[in-house]
Parts: structure tokens; sequence; C-alpha cells
């Protein structure tokens, strides 16, 4: 079920970063692109992110989780969704 | 051929030391300094909608906005800051800056990174020898920044991490290396001096950090969006009052100005847009209050309570007429103290921008 459940959010996720930070150009995006580092994931984006994590998911992501660590990647930021559900 | 004063010799720049440090000191016995900090640590413990009426109060009540804008940025974006992230040994600051001894700022505007505070300049690099950072970089906008005792900043630690790469530092002002300019010139807010400061090689040590850069700075920013602007409440409380003692006052064509219908109606308009935003500004504190969805009722307060300002003090000068234009009537300089609002803790733009991301635009 949590393992089903971190394949939905981390294909939901890719989407939305796929089709609204890259315009749908993903050729080299994967669940480990580091977001953060590739320039990928900035204020407004990590905004954004957080934001459709809470309409899609029904997870808040609280302020003090928004770390380098938990969204590094699509795969790190998934992971952190699947347990804040708990 | 050299004509006409510069604007520094027009309108002075004043400071909470000129205008008296009994000023300062007192917004600290009155509990403003400190409102929102918690009692141990000096402060009053107020919650974010009892901190914002204080402020609302001191808004009605100083007749020099910019020393209540000073207080509200030593409060919110150093002293909170301090509470909610410091160590141990930073919060024994938190008394002398709820009292009024220490004098607060906060430096994160940068000459290339102002809207864009993902693209700060400033960098700190682990010191090699020692223990602790480096700071090196240029802040060009610090309210309190030639004045201040204590600076909360923030500076690149990951250039690999983005906007989540950037840490929070608390540095004592005497600190080596830190340079301050003197206040420039500005619009309004003139009880309120502002100025540059620079980091050249400034050496802190590991217990300067405050914490994450992006966390610390936007949870200063969210209580300044909501309780600062309450300081504008309290303004426009003020100045609506005394358009109405005008206009009952003061005769044209044999009656009294309010009893013409386009007079009045401005005052109405003028009340109606003030009670409005005051809603809308409760709304966002009992929300950081409930630990409720804050981002948007913030952005929205602070857009309708900066722009109530604004069109307020431009409707008072309308109703004063040439009084309300001339500077010793002291009604222009709402006007000049009100645009400020539109800038700080993010322009009116990205309030908008930030609320068209929570609504999932
Ligand atoms: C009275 C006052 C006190 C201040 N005190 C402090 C302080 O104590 N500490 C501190 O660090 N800073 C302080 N500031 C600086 C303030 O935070 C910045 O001025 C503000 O964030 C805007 O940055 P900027 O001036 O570089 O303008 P810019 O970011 O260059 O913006 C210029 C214009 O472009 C618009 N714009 C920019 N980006 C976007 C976008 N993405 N979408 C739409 N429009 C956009 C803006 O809305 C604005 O109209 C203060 C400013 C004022 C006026």
């Amino acid at each position: 079920m949590s393992d089903e459940y971190h394949r939905d959010v981390l294909e939901k996720l890719t989407e939305l970063v796929r089709d609204e930070f890259l315009d749908g150009e993903d050729e080299e995006l994967t669940a480990t692109t580091p977001l953060m580092e590739w320039g990928i994931l900035k204020s407004i984006e990590t905004t954004r992110l957080v934001t459709y994590v809470r309409t899609e998911f029904g997870v808040r992501v609280p302020p003090a989780q928004v770390t380098t660590e938990n969204f590094r990647d699509l795969q790190s930021i998934a992971g952190l969704v699947t347990a804040l559900r708990g | 051929m050299e004509f006409g004063q510069t604007a520094a010799q027009r309108d002075r720049c004043r400071t909470i030391r000129d205008a008296g440090e009994y000023d300062w000191q007192r917004l600290g016995e009155l509990g403003v300094l400190g409102a929102a900090i918690p009692v141990e640590h000096g402060g009053r413990g107020l919650g974010a909608l009892d901190t914002a009426l204080v402020f609302e109060a001191a808004g009605y009540g100083c007749h020099d906005t910019g020393l209540i804008f000073a207080a509200g940025a030593h409060l919110f974006a150093v002293a909170l800051p301090i509470a909610a992230f410091g160590s141990e040994s930073q919060k024994k600051k938190l008394p002398g800056l709820c009292d009024g001894t220490l004098i607060g700022a906060n430096a994160m505007t940068e000459p290339d990174a102002g809207s864009d505070i993902g693209a700060l300049k400033t960098t700190a690099v682990r010191n090699g020898d020692d223990d602790g950072y480096v700071l090196n970089g240029m802040k060009s906008f610090v309210s309190n920044g030639p004045i201040a005792d204590v600076y909360v900043t923030y500076a690149v630690t990951d250039p690999t991490a983005g906007h989540l790469g950037t840490t929070g530092f608390v540095v004592d002002a005497g600190t080596p290396g830190l340079v301050r300019g003197e206040p420039f010139g500005k619009l309004g807010m003139n009880g309120c001096a502002a100025g540059t400061v620079e980091f050249r090689d400034c050496a802190v040590p590991e217990d300067a950090v405050l914490g994450n850069g992006s966390l610390v700075f936007q949870h200063g920013m969210l209580w300044e969006r909501a309780c600062l602007f309450a300081i504008y409440l309290g303004v426009q409380d003020r100045l609506i009052e005394r358009c109405i003692r005008h206009v009952k006052q003061r005769k044209q064509f044999g009656r009294r100005l309010s009893d013409f219908q386009s007079v009045s109606n401005r005052v109405v308009d003028m009340r109606l847009r003030l009670e409005s935003a005051r809603l809308l500004l409760y709304k966002a504190c009992w929300a950081i209050d409930q630990d409720d969805l804050a981002v948007l009722p913030a952005a929205l307060s602070k857009l309708a309570v900066s722009q109530a300002a604004v069109q307020t003090a431009l409707d008072a000068v309308e109703l004063f007429g040439g009084r309300g234009y001339q500077t010793g009537e002291g009604i222009e300089e709402h006007l000049r103290d009100a645009v400020g609002g539109l800038i700080f803790s993010g322009t009116s733009d990205i309030q908008r921008q930030l609320a068209a991301l929570e609504l999932g635009l």
C-alpha cells in the first residue's frame, strides 16, 4: 500500500515538474535528478510544489521539512510525502 | 551652475537615536519591542493577533510612523527569528532586544537580489583554521542598519542547493569586517534610518548560525506581512479621524465640506477600505495563531493594507487641499510613509505571485 502510494506520488510529482517547471521538456528528468543543483526548484517552484502536495495529496509539509535533503530530488520528495501521510 | 537642495538636505534622515533613545526604550517598556517574544526571554508572549493589536495601537498613538516601523523590523525580522530558531546563547540577546537596550536589523536585500532572494551573492565559507564562517557580500537596504547592535543576515553556504542553500546568521555590530554605511535619503519612514551593510572577510563563530536561511527568513516575513502592517491600520484610523474633524470644521461656499456629498462619500470609502483591510489582517494573524495555512491570507492582507494606506493618505491630502500638500501640516508625510509598504516585506507583485501559487495557478 505504502509502496503503491509512493509510486503514485512520484508519478504525479514527475508530471508536475515536467509539465509545469520544464515546459514538457523532460528528456533527462529522473527520480534522482538533482532539482536544486540544476536550478529546477527555485523558491517559487518550491512553493508551487508544496501547494500541489497539499491540494493533490492532502499532505501539509511543515516549513521545517522544506530542507535540501528532503527536496533534493523527486525520490526524496515522494519519500517525504509518504512519510508525512503517516 | 548648481541649485536646489539635495534630497538629503531636504529630508533629513533621522535615526532612532536622534529621535531620542528615550522613545525606543519607551517602546520597550510598553512591550512593543518584545510583544511576540516568550515571557521567559523578556517579551510579552503574545500571539500574532494580539501582537498586531499592539502594533495597531502603536501606529495610532505614535506620531512617528518610521519609529514604529523600526520597531516592527526589529521584532519580526530579528528578535522573533532568534526566539524561534536561535541557540541558547543567541537567545541571551532577547531580553536586551525586548527592553530596548539593543536595536536589531535584518540584512537580506542585495544589489542583485531584491524580490529574487534566491539570487543572493553574499557567501559564508567555512573558516579554514577555526570553527565558524567567513562572510563576504553587500546588503543594500537595511532598516536600522546604520545604528543596530545585532544583525540577522543571510548568505549562501551551499551553492548547489539553490534557495535552500542559504543560512541565516546572527552577527553583532563591531564584529571586524562588518561595515555599515551612513543612512541614505529616502521617501518616507524617516524615523527609521536605513543604509548598506557590507561584510568584508567578516569571521563569525559557529554559534552565529541561526538556521536554514529560507526557513528563518520566510518565518519572519510571514509575521511581518501580517502583524507589522497593523501599524498602517492605526495610522489610518488616526488620519481618518483628523479628516473627519477637518471636513466638519472647514467651510467653503458657506457650507461645511462634510455637507458636500462627494466629500463625505470619500471619507466613507476611506473607512470602508480600512475596515475591509483590517478584517483581512486579523484573519491572517488568526491563521498564524491557529497554525493554519497563512501564506494566502497574509499575502492578501499585505496587499489590502498597503494599498489602503496609500489611497487613504492620498485621499487625506485631497481633503486637506493645499494644506494637505504643505509639509508643516503633517498630512503629506502619511503618503510618503505609506509608499514603502508597497515594497518592503515583498512587493505587491510578489504578494500576488504568492497568492496565485497558493491558488494553484
Ligand atoms: C521602507 C523599506 C524598508 C526596507 N527594509 C529592508 C530591511 O530592513 N532589510 C532588507 O533586507 N530589505 C529591506 N528593504 C528592501 C526590500 O525588501 C526590497 O526593496 C524589496 O524586496 C524589492 O526588491 P528590489 O528593491 O530589489 O526590487 P526588484 O526586485 O528589483 O523589483 C522591482 C520591480 O519589479 C517587480 N518584480 C520583481 N520580480 C518580479 C516577478 N517575479 N514578478 C512580477 N514583478 C516582479 C517588483 O514587484 C517591483 O515592482 C526595504 C525596502 C523599503 C522600501
